[in-house]
Parts: structure tokens; sequence; C-alpha cells
């Protein structure tokens, strides 16, 4: 049957993922439907719908690097995830200085946090600014590197516990056996595991994404701003919310 | 070089050509329908009293809809690829055909019941806006469910059953086709949704608000409702927005699939995962100094707000 | 996006007390039966029911959050109704009743959401979503007419066709969409539950259809050409839900604008041009 140690431990890893996924939502820099009319700084896009783009480029990396070590497989869906948001956010830049005509500037703060030279002289009066300055886009990097790590902490797990259940067919599993490489498993024997590890850290992305996405009600520039002070509040809903849900995963794979 | 090498570059190549075309017509998508942030101003133009001919298709964010579409299309392609034994080719537009039948129900809800809540401002439900639209909804959403759903479809028999077994490993996602075209659907519709809707958003929608600066909230519902020749609707938007805003949608999607695969390609061709991290923090430097560089020459080029 | 302040509670035509009430035994029932097509379509007052509860919480004021709301629903109830299918469907309704009670808990504790009694409508809502979600899983999945009493060795055939095949991910976001879609594109002031509750018919249509058609694929892939004619009948029963609600959303939307002309050319305002 199941044994009672590896459900908590596992279900442990998915809600520390989880707090890292909502640690990278509020890293990114959202300007919500504003920032499409060039009112607000940001990425013209609703909060969840962003992370689960980027979140899902590195989840692609993931389950193609399935059979690496553990530590690769963070790493490289993490740097996916990031490439796919600088590259969103300098195609939005480029369509903003030549469609539009705009330099960009954000307006929370009176020098850019980075390269510490003076915005406010480009922001046009009436909005809150627009483009993605360099600020808000190392912000934008950082917050989906953590978020990539976080959604393929969660794929490693459930994909390795129902690979040992399912195709290998282990009885006695190490918790620590999640972050060693497969040996010797071809491709379409484990196809199972991961469309099941898949849509877990789908259903993942979305829980934690909307909890923080509550709390930042639709505008967020960046760490400077200052509904970043809250933090806390939705970490710790959303580690509790993900550990009653990866205890539900746990009772699936294993 | 081997001939199994070369159909590996052909495979990367036709890869970044379909994720080029899906980003396209993606964005197109939205903009004949007027769906997700610039729709905001649509949906809003009647409380200020402007009477508008757009469609206004606000079904949900792109993201959430191109995955609905991704989605069900790639578990109707498996129904008559991997089910009824169809060829692929037969399979792939019969899927896609049938997804469209959901898509212009939802469109259709979309439409007649946001109109229908908005009768205490007086705005009325044009049949023919209605019926023009839809089935050109239709087609420039078959034309991106069909690739997303042709890529998910290269994607998962290159590494899972490909034709030739020597290229057997070395790229694609061995996840099922379902939900890789539901993923490609999710990434679609939120790159387009931040790239392509600024072009749409910023410039079309607010023509008669000055080139060179934001939209102050002032202007907020007063849409550009007259246009080049009488009154503006939908497909006016589509053949502006088709020159610049969904080249760079198509162009952004490309380029994150080029940048992925030629790393995954480059780490596996040479059996040595380090390559990846390597190329991957190369790129990542690049592209911060591009920004860096294009906010410098904007800021240059155009000069503080006079 | 605007941000209304508190609202006052929304007019309703069905009390929403009545509407748990029946979807609450009739999908259960579907459930336990075991015969996949009264599973597939008697998981429609469920998703009557959930699109009901999105209704009210987002009428509180959620904006653009109606469709992530939606999501949120559906992941809760994708999980649960998979440890229904593989334990017992009572304990799947259960857990996923429970996650949500935690989730409303600890969102309207933080303050995060300023709702008045989101602990009930959360729970209802992921109680919404996983029958839901099992009705229409075990109509993809099932084999065999037996009731579903204890169930891990079904769920091991089922994962084939659920996960093999892929199709769990496409059923799961049809069945997100088909709740939160009613609420969001009746969105307006003049909002009214008939209408929007004839949207969630339509919709509900189309998950059904999905999950026959879906059906209809892994018979074929199995080669058990005998049990086809169930798959048929709930593709026909969907399409006649879905059919149903189409031409009535379009006869109430119709009576319902303002004025419904053929075409006609915009006044102009001052402010646009």
């Amino acid at each position: 049957m199941i044994d009672p140690l590896i459900l908590i431990l596992a279900a442990l890893i998915i809600a520390v993922a989880g707090v890292l996924i909502s640690v990278g939502t509020i890293l990114l820099p959202i300007g919500g439907a504003p920032a499409a009319m060039a009112t607000a700084t940001g990425i013209a896009t609703g909060t969840e719908m962003m992370l689960a783009g980027s979140g899902i480029t590195g989840l692609l990396m993931a389950a193609a690097l399935y059979n690496q070590p553990g530590w690769i497989i963070i790493l490289n869906a993490g740097i996916s995830s990031a490439i796919m948001m600088s590259v969103v956010m300098l195609i939005a830049n480029v369509l903003i200085v030549l469609g539009k005509g705009i330099p960009p500037a954000l307006a929370m703060r009176d020098k850019d946090p980075i390269t510490k030279e003076d915005v406010k002289q480009y922001v046009t009066p009436g909005t809150v600014g627009h483009g993605v300055p360099t600020a808000c886009f190392l912000d934008g990097m950082v917050g989906a590197f953590i978020a990539g790590v976080g959604g393929s902490i969660t794929f490693l797990t459930v994909f390795k516990l129902a690979t040992f259940k399912m195709v290998l067919g282990k009885e006695q599993i190490n918790i620590l056996e999640i972050f060693s490489p497969l040996v010797g498993i071809a491709p379409h024997q484990v196809i199972i595991p991961i469309a099941l590890a898949v849509l877990v850290s789908l259903g993942l992305f979305f829980i934690n994404a909307n909890i923080t996405a509550y709390m930042i009600k639709g505008v967020i520039e960046g760490w400077w701003d200052p509904k970043f002070k809250d933090l806390p509040k939705a970490a710790i809903t959303c580690f509790i919310v993900t550990l009653v849900f990866g205890v539900l995963v746990s009772l699936i794979a294993l | 070089m081997a001939p199994w090498q070369l159909l590996l570059l052909a495979l990367l190549a036709i890869i970044v050509a379909l994720a080029f075309i899906a980003g396209w017509f993606e964005d197109l998508e939205s903009e004949i329908g007027s769906q997700s942030n610039p729709n905001s101003q649509v949906q809003l133009a009647p409380q200020m009293g402007v009477v508008h001919r757009f469609f206004n298709k606000a079904i949900s964010g792109e993201p959430a809809l191109y995955a609905f579409l991704g989605g069900t299309a790639g578990g109707l392609f498996v129904v008559f690829w991997q089910g009824f034994h169809l060829h692929p080719l037969i399979a792939l537009p019969l899927a896609t055909g049938l997804t469209e039948v959901f898509h212009v129900t939802c469109a259709f809800n979309a439409h007649t019941s946001r109109i229908a809540s908005a009768s205490t401002y007086g705005h009325p439900l044009y049949m023919d806006v209605l019926l023009v639209h839809l089935p050109l909804i239709a087609a420039h959403g078959f034309m991106a469910v069909t690739a997303i759903t042709a890529l998910s479809y290269i994607f998962y028999t290159s590494i899972v059953m490909p034709l030739v077994p020597e290229i057997k490993g070395f790229i694609g996602y061995p996840v099922v086709i379902p939900a890789l075209s539901l993923m490609l659907g999710i990434t679609a519709g939120a790159i387009g949704s931040s790239t392509g809707d600024l072009h749409y958003g910023a410039e079309r929608e607010f023509q008669h608000v000055p080139f060179g600066e934001g939209v102050p909230m002032k202007h907020y519902g007063y849409i550009t409702v007259y246009a080049e020749l009488g009154v503006r609707n939908s497909m006016d938007i589509v053949w502006f927005c088709a020159k610049l805003g969904g080249v760079m949608t198509g162009f952004t999607y490309g380029l994150i699939l080029l940048l992925d695969n030629f790393r995954l390609l480059t780490g596996n061709l040479f059996a040595n995962v380090a390559i990846n991290i390597v190329i991957g923090a190369l790129v990542l430097a690049i592209l911060f100094f591009l920004n860096r560089y294009i906010e410098v020459w904007s800021r240059k080029k155009f000069g503080p707000y006079s | 996006m605007v941000h209304s302040p508190a609202n006052p509670p929304p007019k309703v035509s069905i009390d929403p007390k009545k509407i748990a009430l029946v979807a609450v035994p009739v999908s259960l029932v579907g459930v336990y039966s075991g015969i996949p097509a009264i599973a597939a379509v008697l998981a429609l007052p469920a998703i009557i029911w959930g699109a009901d509860a999105v209704r009210r919480i987002a009428s509180y004021g959620l904006g653009t959050g109606v469709p992530s709301i939606g999501n949120l629903a559906a992941s809760i109830g994708v999980i649960s109704a998979l440890v229904g299918l593989k334990y017992t469907p009572a304990l799947g309704l259960a857990m996923g009743a429970a996650t949500g009670f935690i989730f409303g808990h600890f969102v309207d504790k933080f303050k995060i959401l300023n709702i008045p009694h989101l602990r009930r409508f959360a729970t209802e809502l992921a109680a919404a979503a996983s029958l839901a979600l099992m009705g229409l899983m075990e109509g993809i999945a099932k084999l065999g007419h037996a009731p579903l009493v204890l169930g891990t060795e079904v769920f091991s055939d089922m994962a084939v066709a659920l996960f093999a095949a892929g199709f769990a991910i496409p059923i799961y976001w049809a069945t997100s969409l088909s709740m939160f879609h009613p609420y969001n594109v009746s969105l307006g002031a003049a909002e009214r539950q008939g209408r929007t509750l004839r949207v969630a018919i339509n919709t509900s249509g189309m998950a059904i259809t999905l999950a026959g058609v879906f059906r209809l694929g892994y018979l074929a892939m199995i080669n058990q050409w005998g049990s086809m004619f169930e798959a048929v009948l709930i593709v026909i029963l969907g399409v006649i839900i879905w059919a149903y609600g189409v031409f009535e959303v379009f006869r109430v939307c119709k009576r319902e604008s303002a004025s419904v002309v053929w075409t006609g050319v915009p006044p102009r305002v001052g402010g646009s041009k």
C-alpha cells in the first residue's frame, strides 16, 4: 500500500514548488489591460496567463530532458522560461517604440532602479508609464526563471513517482531518488507518467498564480511597487492550498 | 553530413516556419474578433455613449481560448489519426474544422450576450456585424489552430515514433498530442496578447490620439469609430494590424521556438547537457543588452515629453 | 479593468440552493451508476451549478478575473475527480469540497479578496467542478457497465484512455471553459441569471459532445467496435443539448437587446472620431 512518509514528503516538495511559483508571479511586470493601450508599464496580459505561458515553456524543456539528473532539468527549465519572457518583453518594446513612437518609461520612481537614469521626463501625462524599461526587464527575467524552477520541481516529483510505480514497478521508494537520472528508459514507455505530471503541473500553475493575481489586482511594476510587500500573505496561502493539493496528487500517483 | 542530420535541420526549419504562421494568425484572429485587453475599450464604449460596429468577442483572455481550441483540436486529431486510422494529412483539417464549430459558438455567445447586457446604454445589436464576422473568425482561427496542431504532431512523433529511426531522441517533446497542443496554444495566446495587441490597442483603436505618446485615461471608451471610408468594422482593423502587429507576434513565437529547440538539438547532438546551460545564459545576456540598446536609442531619438 | 464597489447581492430568478439540491444527487447517481452514457449526460446539472457559483462570486467585482476562477476550480476539480475515480466517488467529492473550503478560508482570512460568503461559494464551486469532471471522465474512459463502487482496477484501464491518448487534458479545459464562459459573456449592467444559465446549457452541451467524440476515438483505438452505439448516443444527446442552448440564447438576447437592426450608421459623438 502507500507509504505515508513518502506521501507527506512528496506533498511538502510540491508545496515548496508552489511557493516558488507564487514568488515568481509577483516579480513579473504585469500591466494588464491598460498596458495594451500604452497607459501602464509592463506586459499587456493578465498575470496568471503570462505566468502560464512562460512556465509552460519551461515545462516542455523539462519533459524533453526527462532522463537527466534533477539539477540539470531544473536549471534548464528556468532558463527556458526566462528566454521566453525576455523575447516577449523585447518585442513588446520594439512594438511600442516603432508602432506607436513612445520611449519606455516607468512611473513609480523618478529614477530607474537599475540604471539610475532619470525617467520622469519620458512619461506621458495621464498615464502611469509605458513599455518595458530595463528594471522591469530584469524583474521579468528573474521572475520567469523562478516560476520555471517551481514548475519543473513539481513535474519532476510527480513524473518520477509515477514512473517508479507504473513503469519500473518499485515497491520501496527512497525520496532522494527523485533527483537522480533515469537510465535505459525509452520515450514511448513514459508517456503516461509524463501526461499525468503535465496535468498536475498545469493545475498547480493556475492555482498558485491565481491566488497571487487576486492579491496583485491587475497592475504591478516590479519589486519597488508597494504591492510587493503583501508577498508573505499570498505565499502562506499558496503553501497551504498546495500542500492539500500535493496530498491528493500523491494519492493518485502512488 | 549524413542524411539524418540534414533531416534534423529540416525539422527545425519547419518547426520555426509553423510557429511563425501560428503566431501571426493568432494575433489576427484576436483582432477580427476584438478579444482580450483592447476589447476592454470596445466593451467600455457603450457606457460612454459611443455606438460602434466592432465584433465584441469577449470569450476570455487569448491564452484561455487558445488552450481550449488547441486542446480540442489535438484531441480530435488523436481520435481521427490513432482511432480511425486516417492519414495525418486528412485527419488534421478535419479535426481543426470541427474545432471551429466550437469556436464559432463561443464567439456567437459572446457578442449577442454582451450587447444584450449593454442594453441599458441603448447599444443596438447589428445583425450584419454578427453574420459577416463569424465566418472570418472561423477562417483565421482555422489557420492558427492547424499550425499549432501540426507543430504538436511533429514534436510528438519525432521523439516517440519517427519515420527515420536514427533521429529518435534528438528533437521533440514526449508529451501526448492533446496536452502538447494545449500548451502550445497557451503560449501562442500569451505571446499574441502581450505583443500583437499593443499595436491594436495603442495605435489602431485610438487612431485619432496623436502618434508619439501614450493613451491617457481620459480617452478611454472613446474609440475611433469612423475610418478611412465610412464606418470602421473589425475587418479594417485586421488589414492594418497584419502589417506590423501580426508579423511581430509570429516573429516572437518563431524566435522562442527556434532558441529553445536550437539549445535542445545542440545539447543532444553533442551529448553534453552543459552546452544547453551555456547557450541559454549567452542568449539571455544578448537579449538584455538588446533591450537596453532599444531603450537608450528611443530615448535619444524621441526625447522627453513635450 | 473596472472595479465596482461593494454591490448588493444580484437578483436571482432560480434559488441557488435549489440548483445545488438538484445537482449533487443527480450527478452523483450518474457517476456511481457506472454506465458511461448516463454519467456523461448527467454532468449537465453539475456544470450549471458551477456556472451559477462563478456568477455569485464574480458579481462582487472580479473584473477580468472570471476565467481565472474557472481555471482554479477546474484544477481542484480534476485532481479530486481522479482521486474519486481511483478510490470512490464520494471521497472525490468530499476532497474537492474540502480543498475549496480551505482555499476560501485562507483567502478570506488574509483579506486577499473581499467577498462575503466566499467560503461557501468556493466550496460549492470546487464540488461542482469535481462532480462534472468525474462524470465526463467516466463517460470517456470507462469500459463495461459495472457500478463504480470500488475503483482501483478500473482506474488503471481508465489511465490508458485518459493519459496515454491524452483525453483528460482537453476535457479538463473544456469543463473550465464551460463554467466561466457563461458569466464572462454576460458581464454588463443588464446581466440576468436566466440568460447566463442558458449560455451554461450550451457550453455544457459542448463539453458532453466532446466527451462523446473522445469516447468514440478511444473505443476505435482499442478495437471495441461493438460498444460504439453508446458513444454515438452521447454525441447525439450532446449535440441536442448544444443546439437547444444556442437557439435559446439567441431568442433571449434578441428579446433583451436595446434594439435589433440589420444594419445602421452610428451617430457621431464628441471624443471619438
